[in-house]
């Protein structure tokens, strides 16, 4: 299968008060068409930045980000990005706001509501589409940032802790929703989250990053079926995979804090 | 504390447990306890609801209270009608305005004033706050000059507006302009640099390319600001002109209450001031219906 997302020697500098700080090093990554992809940290790993630096907000300070073989030099719609919260339009209905991307398309009338009907249809939400963002919980707004960014047909999906202010209920019908939604559209999906268990759950793989600055620690395929439902986190399998990922994360996230012990 | 530093007695410590910890907390005096707070009138519990009849037992008499300290104190003769007209002389007088026309024509004149000084602010003014709040180079060069000239008074432009302008309207335009522009710029500014950072970087990785994300997102999400910082200096812009119309003009409802001052017709200067009270409410009710209507989304 062809790479659509490779990132090859991808580093990230930043300036803080005058000095250097490496966000992000030598990281290497080959997302492959249909691909869901969890990348977990501590947080200091340098994690939002990647997705930044894919969705081409921000620019590399060395390597390369390809996409289809072409380099990233700036955002399009080809990388649609869902952040934490708080990103919908708030002046526009739900259907407006899923039909943004489409709108700048200039596509025509008749097929815009099509599709946004599709999607509304597919998160589940077709009942509120005159509503406006203020009038949703947050599990109903990150849906429709998600049907959103999902309208413009992304070549990957960037997904930046998109659940991790959601209570915990919510957050595991949003985690069987996004499932759904992937298999459904067969977007390639690139998810940063520091919850373990929500990667174990969505991810075909897990990249476990370090701390400080953030370096590919493990890069670990998930064994599990793709068709999976909640009783899966139970299962003996899922428990052991769980448990190895967050060692890996706590022993980077331990040796991140006993460095700054030393130097301090 | 550095790890490699631990000494021997905190090893001791740390070996021992909670007991150790303990043992050192051993010495402290007890902190100092405060009595209860005794209860709160309730209507003056922060930020506590308050029943509607108190709601508007308070209102009602924050306007009979003045008033009627003002019909007293004509009454009981302590002050002169001259300087204090009575209520009643004051609605005559307003009603006497009325009839002749002269206070539609002074009401009309003030507010075409209004309408052009403080219209061709606004028409500078937001452009000019988008571009501030939107490009950092924009910034750079307009907030220093703009920051400085806001705080020069617009009623000292006054003489140097009538030599370059001379005395007819174009000066007087310009006061309500130079008074109202640079506030009016700034406060547009801050409004737009408020838009949130991520709704913008979305709205690239969206499609958008700038000019979209200017027209489609950073001001639809401004307009309820910029419409609040009009109405903020709307209000200012009611003050300057009657400022305005002090120095030499012939209609308007500043001229009028000079005029009503050259012959100590002060229930005229009072009927006046009520007008001009009014007026600015009415503009300030319509500003703000507006706002609701446009910000709908915010509420």
């Amino acid at each position: 299968m062809s790479g659509v997302l490779e990132l090859r020697g991808v580093a990230k500098d930043y300036q803080v008060r005058g000095r250097t700080v490496r966000a992000i090093d030598a990281l290497n990554l080959r997302l492959s068409r249909g691909d869901f992809v969890c990348v977990v940290g501590a947080s200091g790993s340098g994690k939002s930045t990647l997705l930044w630096l894919v969705a081409g907000l921000t620019g590399a300070t060395e390597g390369r980000i390809t996409l289809d073989g072409v380099p990233v030099t700036g955002p399009g719609p080809d990388r649609g990005l869902v952040p934490q919260t708080g990103t919908l339009y708030p002046w526009r209905t739900v259907e407006r706001n899923v039909a943004f991307g489409l709108e700048l398309l200039r596509v025509d009338k008749t097929e815009r509501a099509r599709r946004v009907d599709w999607y509304l249809d597919e998160i589940g939400l077709a009942g509120l589409r005159r509503s406006l963002p203020r009038q949703l919980s947050g599990g109903q707004q990150q849906r429709v940032a998600i049907a959103r960014a999902l309208a413009c047909e992304p070549e990957v999906l960037l997904l930046d802790e998109p659940f991790g202010a959601l209570d915990v209920q919510t957050k595991e019908d949003m985690q069987v929703l996004i499932r759904q939604v992937w298999r459904d559209t067969g977007a390639t999906v690139l998810m940063v989250t520091h919850d373990v268990e929500e990667a174990v759950f969505l991810g075909q793989r897990v990249v476990v990053l370090a701390c400080d600055p953030g370096r590919m620690v493990a890069e670990i395929p998930v064994p599990l079926p793709d068709d999976r439902d909640l009783a899966i986190k139970r299962a003996p399998t899922f428990l052991s995979l769980r448990a190895s990922i967050e060692d890996l994360v706590r022993a980077q996230h331990r040796g991140h804090a006993a460095r700054d012990h030393n130097s301090g | 504390m550095s790890q490699l530093a631990v000494g021997s007695d905190d090893i001791m410590a740390m070996a021992q447990g909670g007991a150790g910890a303990a043992s050192r907390r051993e010495g402290w005096p007890p902190l100092p306890r405060r009595p209860r707070p005794g209860r709160t009138w309730p209507l003056f519990t922060i930020r506590a609801p308050i029943p509607r009849t108190a709601r508007w037992t308070v209102t009602v008499l924050s306007i009979a209270i003045p008033l009627v300290a003002w019909v007293a104190l004509g009454a009981s003769g302590v002050v002169s009608t001259t300087f204090l007209p009575s209520p009643r002389a004051v609605v005559s007088a307003g009603v006497e305005m009325a009839r002749s026309g002269v206070l539609l024509a002074d009401l009309w004149a003030t507010f075409q004033r209004v309408l052009y000084g403080f219209g061709l602010a606004v028409l500078v003014s937001v452009p000019l706050g988008i571009l501030m709040g939107t490009f950092q180079v924009g910034q750079a060069a307009f907030e220093p000059v703009i920051g400085l000239l806001r705080y020069l008074p617009a009623s000292a432009f006054i003489p140097l507006l009538i030599i370059w302008l001379g005395l007819g309207e174009p000066s007087k335009i310009a006061i309500l302009f130079i008074g109202t522009v640079f506030f009016n710029t700034l406060m547009t500014a801050d409004v737009v640099r408020n838009v949130p950072r991520p709704l913008i970087d979305v709205s690239y990785t969206l499609g958008a390319r700038r000019g979209e994300v200017l027209g489609k997102v950073i001001v639809p999400h401004s307009l309820p600001g910029i419409i609040d910082a009009i109405r903020v200096n709307a209000a200012a812009a009611w003050n300057f002109v009657v400022v305005a119309e002090l120095v030499n003009s012939t209609a308007g409802l500043g001229y009028r209450i000079v005029r009503a001052q050259r012959f100590l017709q002060t229930d005229r200067i009072f009927a006046v001031l009520v007008v001009i009270g009014v007026a600015g409410l009415l503009i300030d009710v319509g500003l703000r219906l507006l706002r609701s209507s446009v910000g709908r989304w915010a509420a």
